[in-house]
C-alpha cells in the first residue's frame, strides 16, 4: 500500500512536470469540464445507464467515443422517436435559440394587443399600450422574454406595466406579479397546444 | 374570454392553469465495439487471437414539466460478454441543474472517480476469476437496487467547479448467510463523491474523491465494504495526464478482500488521431469469508497503450498493445501474464 501510495504521488509530479511542457492551443479554460466518470457521461449524451461499476464502464467507454467524435451516427444524443426532432428543425437558426412554440404562442396569446416590437432571434415581444373597452381610463403594455430552446416556464418570462388615468395623466400602477404568472400560464397553455396539434 | 385578458387593472381573467405536461419524448441509442483481439501469454500456450464484439442499445424516455422538472427513465439490452437488460431506474433533474436518481441508482462514489487515460480496445488476455485483485478506482463501489443518489448541479454551495453526489441504499431483509462459502450480498450503503474542477494557469484541473461504505448479509464475515478513491487530471491543451488511487475493503461473491489500485496515464490529441498510454497496478489479499490476515496478495499491473482514430463522428478506429503481469497468491501465473494486441472500431448510434 506505502509503495503505491508514493507512487500515485510521484505520477502526480511528473504529470505536472508533463502539463508545465506543453504549450497552450487556444484551450478554453472557462469551460470546466470536469474529467470524472460522471461529468463524461452527462456531456457525452449517452444513455447508457450506470448503477453499477462495469454498467458505468459500459457508459464511459461510449461517451468517450462520443465525446471523442463529435457525437454518434444518429446525432449527440441517439435517435429520437416523436416530436423533439421537429421542435429542433423550427428553431430560429440564427440568433438566440429560442422555444418555437414559446414563441408563437406568445403571439397568438397577446395578438388583440398592439405590436410596438418583435424580435424572434432574440425571443423579445413587446407591446404597445392597450386599454380595455371596459376599464377606458387604465392601460396596460407587455414585456414578453423567450430566454431558452426547452418549453418550461423558466423559459418564459412576462413583465407588464399599467397605468391609471388620474386627473389627466397616467399614472403607474404598482405591477402585479400573480397577473404576470397567470399570463405566462396562458403562453405555456397556448404553446403546447399548438405543439400537440403538430405532433 | 380570452381578448379581454386585461380587463381593469388587472391582467387576470384566469386562462387556466398549466397543469399538463409537455408531450413525452422518446430516443434511443448505443454502441457496438467489433474488432480482432490476440493474445500472447508468457505460458506455454500457443499464441491466439479471435473475433471480439461487444454491443450495447439503451432506450430512454422522458417528459417534462411545467415547473421543468424532467423524469426520465428506461432500459438498455447489452451483449458484451453476457447477455444482460439493464434498467435506468427512474432520475428527476430539477430546474437547478441537480437531479436525483431512483432505483438502480448506484454509488455516489464511482460517479466522481476520475477518468485516466490508458490503453484501449478490448482486452486480449484475460484475467482469472479467482483473481481478486482490485480492478478499478471504483473498486467495492456496489450498492443494491433500491436506494437513491442525488447529484448537485454544477458549482454547488456557490462554490465554482464544485459538485457532489450522495446516495443510500437500503435492503435490510436480505437472508443472512453464514460460513465461508455463503455468497454474500449487499445490504445498506451509503457513499459520498465531490469533484473539484479548476484553472491553474493554462490548464484545468480535476480532482475527484469518493467515499463508499456498505455492509453485508454475512453473519461471519469480518470486514465490510469500505472503500475510498482519490484522483486528478490535468488538461492543458491536447494533453491530458491524470492519476488515480484506490484503497480499501470489500467483500465480492465468497470472499473478502483488502486492496488497493493505482493508474496513470496519458493522453495526447492531434487532429483526429488521439495517443494513450497508460498503467495500472492493483492487489487485494483476498481471504474467505471469515477469515482474517492468512492470504498473500493477488495482483495485476497491467501497462497499455493505444491509438485511436476519428474515421466519423460516432465511430473511432483503434489499435490498441498491453502486456500483463498477474499473480495468484503471490505466485506469476504465466497463463493469464503476457502481451495483447487489438485493432477494432467503435461505432455510437
Amino acid at each position: 500500500m506505502n509503495r503505491k501510495f508514493i507512487l500515485f504521488f510521484l505520477l502526480l509530479l511528473l504529470s505536472s512536470f508533463l502539463v508545465s511542457c506543453n504549450k497552450t492551443r487556444g484551450i478554453d479554460t472557462s469551460k470546466l469540464e470536469a474529467q470524472t466518470v460522471g461529468a463524461k457521461i452527462k456531456r457525452s449524451g449517452t444513455l447508457l445507464p450506470g448503477g453499477t461499476p462495469e454498467k458505468e464502464q459500459r457508459a464511459l467507454e461510449d461517451a468517450e467515443n462520443r465525446l471523442r467524435t463529435g457525437g454518434g451516427l444518429l446525432g449527440k444524443k441517439g435517435m429520437s422517436l416523436g416530436e423533439n426532432n421537429s421542435e429542433k428543425t423550427t428553431t430560429a437558426a440564427i440568433g438566440f435559440p429560442i422555444n418555437p412554440y414559446l414563441w408563437k404562442g406568445s403571439l397568438e396569446t397577446i395578438d388583440f394587443m398592439p405590436l410596438a416590437s418583435a424580435d424572434p432571434f432574440a425571443g423579445i415581444i413587446i407591446t404597445d399600450w392597450y386599454s380595455g373597452q371596459s376599464a377606458p381610463n387604465e392601460r396596460c403594455k407587455i414585456n414578453i422574454f423567450i430566454k431558452g430552446y426547452e418549453m418550461k416556464t423558466d423559459n418564459l418570462k412576462v413583465n407588464s406595466f399599467c397605468q391609471s388615468l388620474s386627473n389627466g395623466q397616467w399614472v403607474d400602477i404598482r405591477n402585479n406579479i400573480d397577473n404576470d404568472a397567470k399570463l405566462e400560464n396562458a403562453i405555456l397553455n397556448k404553446a403546447k397546444k399548438i405543439r400537440l396539434s403538430q405532433s | 374570454m380570452k381578448k379581454e385578458l386585461l380587463l381593469a387593472t388587472a391582467l387576470a381573467t384566469t386562462v387556466g392553469a398549466a397543469g399538463v405536461a409537455e408531450a413525452a419524448s422518446a430516443s434511443y441509442s448505443g454502441h457496438t465495439r467489433v474488432g480482432v483481439a490476440a493474445t500472447n501469454p508468457d505460458s506455454s500456450n500457443s499464441d491466439s487471437y479471435g473475433g471480439s464484439q461487444m454491443s450495447s442499445l439503451s432506450f430512454s424516455v422522458s417528459e417534462t414539466t411545467d415547473a421543468g422538472v424532467k423524469i426520465a427513465t428506461g432500459f438498455a439490452l447489452a451483449d458484451e460478454g453476457t447477455d444482460e437488460v439493464d434498467s435506468s431506474g427512474l432520475t428527476l433533474t430539477f430546474t437547478d441543474g441537480s437531479s436525483l436518481q431512483l432505483i438502480e441508482a448506484g454509488s455516489a462514489s464511482g460517479a466522481h472517480a476520475v477518468t485516466v487515460p490508458g490503453g484501449g480496445g478490448e482486452v486480449g488476455i484475460t484475467n482469472t476469476s479467482a483473481n481478486n485483485a482490485a480492478g478499478g478506482l471504483d473498486t467495492g463501489t456496489g450498492a443494491d437496487a433500491v436506494g437513491f443518489d442525488y447529484a448537485t448541479a454544477a458549482d454547488a454551495f456557490g462554490i465554482e467547479g464544485f459538485s457532489a453526489n450522495v446516495s443510500a441504499s437500503f435492503n435490510s431483509d436480505v437472508t443472512a448467510t453464514s460460513g465461508a462459502a455463503g455468497t454474500v450480498s449487499i445490504e445498506n450503503s451509503y457513499a459520498v463523491g465531490v469533484t473539484y474542477v479548476t484553472t491553474a494557469g493554462d490548464s484545468t484541473v480535476t480532482v475527484g474523491t469518493g467515499y463508499n461504505q456498505a455492509d453485508h448479509n454475512s453473519e461471519t464475515a469480518t470486514k465490510d465494504n469500505a472503500v475510498f478513491h482519490v484522483g486528478g487530471t490535468v488538461v492543458t491543451g491536447d494533453l491530458t495526464v491524470g492519476a488515480g488511487y484506490m484503497d480499501g475493503d470489500w467483500l465480492a461473491d465468497n470472499e473478502q478482500m483488502s486492496g488497493s489500485y493505482v493508474a496513470a496515464g496519458a493522453k495526447y490529441v492531434s487532429g483526429d488521431i488521439t495517443f494513450n498510454v497508460g498503467m495500472t497496478s492493483g492487489d487485494a489479499a483476498d481471504e474467505s469469508i471469515g477469515v482474517s490476515g492468512t492470504s498473500v496478495e493477488d495482483s495485476v499491473d497491467v501497462l497499455g497503450a493505444s491509438v485511436d482514430y476519428v474515421i466519423a463522428s460516432g465511430v473511432t478506429g483503434t489499435v490498441g498493445y498491453r502486456t500483463q503481469d498477474v499473480k495468484e497468491e503471490g505466485t506469476d501465473s504465466q497463463t493469464h501474464s503476457g502481451s495483447s494486441w487489438y485493432v477494432g472500431a467503435t461505432v455510437s448510434f
